[in-house]
């Protein structure tokens, strides 16, 4: 009788199941007793979850902060899911989640009805982002170096050739071949592409207009033919590590795991910076006084004046990565929640992933402001 | 001269042969390719592999995808369990009464859910049921997967009882079966065959799906099961998210977890393929 084979089958996998459930459920919470560290428990040792959800870039990092937090406070789990600046947005309006990240601020419109609500809203600006420009030009010796208006330029489909005078006067020194550029650029909505785009809208002595400053705009190189579009960081970068006389813009951490040489780029007092934790610290620094007086007011214009930030040493192509919370959460949580803000602001700092900056020290404490807005309701 | 046709016979049977390996190429493409990625890191990690969680991109070794594969399971069944019963009811009341309003109506519905994009499914079961609960949760994402199941299972099913002979069926009521017992007795019996081919793709489309439980089970992989009613990982939602990251730890557990969904979906068919052949008609 197979039909009794076939069920009895399908009993026998779903107790394999269960005990295999069992098992790993048993043996986890007996890991918590390996950790060196002497765990501590808050909220009365209540099992609490922390749900976030929100922006890609500062996953691997908040995710290392997740399960080393959980480490010293054991009874606290928290859980960030990558889907996307404006995902994350909703969903903390929407109230499916405790937290949320996001590149860019919260809209205006988003932080008006999240300010509206009785549960309040507050951001915090936790990770540095910085947008490089990856080549890949075969045979090439220096480093490149390059300004808003060539970018914007490049971008624009009117420089054609790496050997274009226009490019050559930045690079005196350098032998540039007469090569045609192949410009990439997101073909997602993507938080790094609105970073990039309102650079080259300052930076660009008018050559990049105002209509193409957005998270996802129709690319006037595509039509030239010289533009290629990848999903992701992960996909831009790809994209110009295979194709020769390429050139893309993607978050630091990718260019810096993916081994791909970026130019140069002069700030906003006319010198050419590398991008290295200095010089992103030095622009974090002087985007600083820029920042609004209280955690609680709107963040928008804030990032628009830090994206070229002045100061001799800053890294132009800079902005900040926001973790954005509620003001009141139920008990045991507001008092993980605190903990949490105040744990990343302080000694998280010290387990920093390859290629994220840590924040300079003046912005941490001006985070640490959120622990006393932080209530039980 | 006499050879001049068995040569463009031979030489027709080699064109056939050589497109067909075309044709399937792609499928061993993948498999090979999988494999090639996939297996080294499993063997690497071992037994972690299987029953950890996974590690922050800081540390030495990239840990495991428990969360994801007991999710998986866990989802699978679940969505096999709600959905299996309604689509077989719904494809023998179909095949019962092929002229029915209700008839017209649901394979009207089944047809047009074949065709909706998964992520609609996931935006569907958002609304109805994460909202209201103001959670993520595991049986969201569960009911997620039962609605993308329901319409394969269903359209398989119905085709197999439509195919079962009518004299078998007449063969029933002449010995005095009554209708139910004629449908049980008779045409699933024969129509066996056909209807675990639905189950067995409905499965496999489940297990594969990564857009539906974006805004349903949403994802948790710091703790390998923390209930139903919490959000929860899975395979595919882990391959998508971690292949996203520049970082080799991650990569490697999403090939590793690609490896597994390969293996999960091979033992699957060819479970279904030995039950179907034990099967007598």
């Amino acid at each position: 009788m197979s039909t009794r084979l076939l069920v009895g089958g399908i009993l026998v996998l779903l107790v394999v199941m269960g005990v295999f459930v069992w098992y790993l459920a048993g043996r986890e919470s007996g890991k918590v007793g390996e950790v060196a560290q002497t765990p501590t428990i808050i909220a009365g040792g209540r099992q609490i979850v922390l749900l976030g959800s929100g922006a890609t870039f500062i996953y691997p990092q908040l995710d290392a902060w997740a399960k080393e937090f959980s480490k010293r406070y054991s009874n606290v789990r928290i859980e960030y899911n990558p889907t996307g600046s404006g995902t994350g947005q909703r969903q903390f309006i929407e109230k499916v989640v405790d937290f949320a990240g996001s590149d860019p601020p919260l809209s205006k419109k988003n932080w008006e009805q999240a300010r509206g609500d009785p549960r309040g809203v507050i951001q915090l600006p936790v990770v540095i982002g910085a947008v490089v420009m990856v080549y890949n030009i075969p045979g090439l010796e220096g480093r490149l170096k390059l300004n808003g208006e060539v970018i914007a330029l490049i971008y624009l489909g009117e420089i054609e050739y790496w050997d274009d005078p226009r490019i050559k006067a930045l690079n005196p020194e350098l032998k540039l071949p007469h090569e045609r550029i192949i410009a990439v650029h997101r073909s997602d909505s993507s938080g790094t592409t609105h970073v990039f785009t309102l650079f080259l809208y300052k930076a660009s002595k008018g050559k990049w207009p105002k209509e193409l400053v957005e998270k996802a705009i129709e690319w006037p190189v595509d039509k030239t033919g010289r533009g290629l579009g990848g999903k992701g960081n992960q996909g831009v970068t790809d994209i110009v590590r295979r194709t020769a006389y390429s050139i893309g813009y993607v978050e630091y951490s990718y260019a810096i795991l993916a081994g791909l040489p970026w130019a140069l780029v002069e700030n906003a007092a006319g010198r050419f910076v590398d991008a290295t934790p200095e010089t992103l610290a030095k622009a974090a620094e002087a985007a600083y006084p820029l920042l609004p007086q209280s955690l609680e007011d709107d963040f928008n214009e804030a990032w628009e004046n830090m994206v070229y930030p002045p100061g001799e040493d800053s890294y132009p192509i800079t902005s900040f990565s926001f973790l954005i919370f509620y003001k009141v959460y139920p008990r045991d949580k507001a008092e993980a929640i605190r903990k949490f803000i105040e744990w990343i602001n302080t000694e998280g700092q010290n387990y920093i992933v390859q290629g994220y900056i840590p924040i300079p020290e003046i912005v941490r404490e001006y985070n640490l402001r959120a622990i006393n807005i932080i209530s039980e309701g | 001269m006499p050879n001049w046709r068995s040569l463009k016979s031979n030489v027709f049977i080699v064109l056939v042969v050589i497109l067909a390996l075309i044709a399937i190429a792609p499928v061993f493409h993948i498999i090979i390719y999988i494999t090639l990625r996939g297996l080294p890191v499993i063997l690497e990690a071992g037994i972690e592999f299987f029953i950890s969680t996974p590690a922050a991109v800081i540390a030495e070794k990239p840990g495991g995808i428990a969360p994801a594969i007991v999710g998986t399971l866990f989802m699978t069944t679940m969505a096999t369990i709600i959905a299996v019963p309604i689509a077989v009811l719904a494809a023998t009341f179909s095949a019962e009464y092929p002229n029915h309003i209700i008839t017209k109506a649901v394979r009207a519905t089944s047809r047009s859910l074949l065709e909706v994009a998964t992520i609609l499914v996931g935006m569907l079961v958002f609304a109805l049921i994460v909202l209201p609960l103001g959670r993520f949760t595991g049986l969201a994402g569960a009911i997620a997967l039962a609605i993308v199941m329901i319409p394969y299972v269903y359209t398989y099913t119905e085709l197999a009882l439509l195919s079962v002979p009518k004299t078998y069926i007449e063969a029933g009521y002449s010995i005095g079966l009554k209708k139910a017992q004629v449908i049980y007795l008779v045409t699933l019996r024969i129509a066996r065959r056909g209807v675990m081919r639905g189950v067995t793709i409905g499965v496999a489309k489940a297990m594969g799906e990564t857009a539906p439980l974006l805004f349903t089970a949403f994802g948790a992989r710091n703790v390998i099961f923390g209930g139903p009613l919490e959000p929860m990982d899975a395979i595919p939602l882990m391959i998508f998210q971690f292949i996203q990251t520049g970082f080799e730890n991650w990569n490697k557990l999403a090939w590793g977890g690609a490896f597994v969904l390969l293996v999960l979906y091979l033992t699957l068919f060819i479970i279904s393929r030995r039950i179907v052949r034990e099967v007598r008609v």
